[in-house]
């Protein structure tokens, strides 16, 4: 009898446990529709905000091309299809990829000023600036009549970093500040950076810290629901035991910082001695995670949200503390009105 | 120094009787991890096992593998993953014979397992780390037949890990945040509830001159579903290697 029993409850075990699968969708148009769909559904981080702020309602888009009339289509048909549906959520974060294109919504710098114009920028690095990592850096040198009428010079660092993704180092930012050593300050150029690797912007942000120092939260998805979140996790700068850079920093933004350069706005509007000039940063406050359809294509989302210190999200940009923009006419002069508002603010 | 050697030399001797196996394979493998990818992968797999049993019961069994997968069914393109893991057990097992060629073992294991899956298409999220520490049931049988004036042996043997604990991210938690933060909530008991894992053996020991030559068919489950991700890894995999048998003799 008891062995019986043992049998059962062996057995039971082994139904319940069983195969741990989940079927995907078919690779027809209408499956990968409808996969894409789900997966944002299930892993997209801001379907709530983008609702809320945006009055994209991702219920109503199912509607609208999981549904749509598919049979006409060809593949390339589909992925713009796909594509728009994608679209909808004006992310930069989420995009559709296939070997013939990358689908995508850049209407957060698309649709404003540049505020960058590289040719002026690289007027203002020369041919004699020095190269750590990621980072491209001079001195920029003033002259200036005091109020006691004396004529001095003053001088000011210059650091231009295009990409988080191209590495930065502790040791290599040492070198730039002991190249910066008679500077009054630094300007930190990071327009147009599009973002990269997070643990750049950590290293770079701590060298202007002068404590340990809350700068924000982060959380993750941890469920299918649009709002399963676990408890927001605080995030801290800690200055590293190398060169710290205590005096006035202006960093510059426009439109084209995007994730980790929004992270390293966020990061640095709680540090002391920076003002933050330009424009609004694009935004990209959700660290992406990739996955595929079942026809092959990837796809990219934002999973992980990103808040500020105070707790807002800031998926959609941060403001500067001082608000400056490019004169485009001065720029066919070589003078860059956004370099020489953060040189006045320095100064 | 001459009494003291002759005084070493009737000394009792200790014999340890080991049988140690090496196996090398190659075989089939399908699967699938959402934390990556909702599509299933399918592909194959190299695999080595090494296990030493000693006649006292004690048993310890290392495991390793590597895989290379592509996406099924995809037409547009082919997405890979390749995975990796090693696995450690150690544990004693009992021996009885109920009649004279079977002999039937059952013991338990205790071990760990550590494995990762990497996704080439994933630039963000390129790989998931699966990792586990188990005790586990195993159970065999062997039943040995004389053949051509040799003793030939067929076996079977199966380790079912029973409980422990496993790894597994959070549902869309990335590892620049555990790295950042911890990893609290990573870690979840494992039972047969949140996944039968199973790895099962069938071989044949064909006789040579002072070792035997093992042919042999492994089945490897491990699988896992929590935190609203699932995993798994099924393998099918044909086996070659060599069984010997050998006493070490110790002076006591």
């Amino acid at each position: 009898m008891k062995a019986r029993l043992t049998i059962w409850m062996t057995g039971l075990m082994l139904l319940l446990a069983g195969c741990v699968s989940e079927e995907p969708f078919e690779n027809t148009y209408v499956g990968n529709v409808e996969a894409l769909w789900q997966l944002i559904d299930e892993h997209y981080c801001f379907l709530t905000y983008k609702k809320r702020t945006l009055g994209v309602d991702w219920k109503e888009v199912r509607g609208r091309y999981v549904f749509a009339r598919l049979d006409t289509m060809n593949a390339y048909n589909l992925f713009d299809h796909c594509a728009a549906m994608l679209s909808e959520l004006k992310d930069g974060h989420v995009n559709l990829y296939s070997t013939a294109d990358v689908g995508r919504n850049w209407s957060w710098k698309e649709d404003y000023p540049k505020n960058l114009d590289v040719e002026v920028r690289e007027a203002y690095l020369g041919t004699k600036y020095k190269i750590a990592g990621g980072l491209k850096y001079t001195i920029l040198e003033r002259s200036r009549v005091t109020e006691e009428g004396k004529t001095v010079k003053d001088s000011v660092g210059y650091v231009v970093y295009e990409s988080f993704s191209s590495a930065v180092s502790h040791s290599g930012i040492n070198e730039v500040f002991y190249h910066f050593i008679d500077c009054k300050g630094i300007i930190l150029d990071i327009r147009g950076n599009g973002g990269g690797n997070l643990d750049y912007c950590d290293i770079l942000s701590s060298h202007f810290f002068e404590k340990k120092t809350h700068v924000g939260y982060m959380s993750h998805k941890t469920g299918k629901g649009w709002d399963d979140f676990s408890s927001p996790e605080p995030e801290y700068i800690t200055p590293p035991a190398y060169i710290l850079w205590l005096r006035p920093v202006v960093v510059l933004t426009n439109r084209s910082c995007y994730s980790a350069a929004n992270t390293f706005v966020r990061n640095m509007k709680r540090a002391p001695y920076v003002i933050v000039a330009g424009d609004r940063t694009g935004g990209g406050g959700g660290m992406p995670f990739n996955a595929e359809l079942p026809c092959g294509w990837g796809v990219r989302f934002s999973a992980c949200p990103e808040y500020d210190a105070h707790g807002d999200v800031v998926e959609h940009g941060i403001d500067p503390d001082v608000v400056c923009s490019l004169d485009t006419e001065k720029a066919k002069d070589g003078v860059d009105t956004m370099i020489e508002t953060a040189l006045s603010l320095i100064e | 120094m001459l009494s003291a050697l002759c005084a070493l030399s009737v000394l009792p001797l200790r014999s340890q009787v080991r049988e140690n196996t090496f196996l090398l394979g190659f075989g089939g493998i399908r699967v699938q991890d959402t934390y990556l990818s909702p599509l299933k992968y399918s592909g194959w797999q190299l695999s080595m096992f090494w296990t030493t049993e000693r006649e006292s019961g004690f048993l310890c069994q290392v495991q390793g593998q590597f895989s290379k997968t592509n996406a099924v069914g995809t037409v547009m393109s082919k997405p890979r993953m390749f995975g990796g893991g090693v696995s450690v057990d150690a544990g004693w097992h009992y021996k009885w014979r109920p009649v004279e060629n079977l002999r039937l073992t059952l013991g338990a294991l205790g071990g760990l397992y550590a494995g990762v899956l990497y996704n080439e298409n994933n630039a963000n999220n390129p790989a998931n780390a699966h990792a586990n520490i188990r005790f586990s049931a195993t159970v065999g049988a062997r039943y040995s037949f004389p053949l051509w004036g040799r003793t030939w042996r067929v076996d079977y043997k199966a380790d079912v890990p029973v409980i422990g604990v496993l790894f597994s991210p959070e549902y869309g938690q990335s590892y620049y945040e555990m790295s950042e933060h911890g990893m609290s909530g990573c870690f979840r008991p494992l039972w047969f509830g949140n996944g039968f894992n199973l790895r099962q053996q069938l071989s044949l020991d064909i006789p040579f001159r002072n070792f035997y030559l093992r042919v042999a068919y492994v089945n490897d489950i491990r699988q896992q579903s929590v935190n609203d991700l699932k995993w798994h890894d099924w393998g099918h995999t044909g086996m070659i290697g060599f069984v010997r048998r050998f006493s070490l003799v110790k002076n006591r």
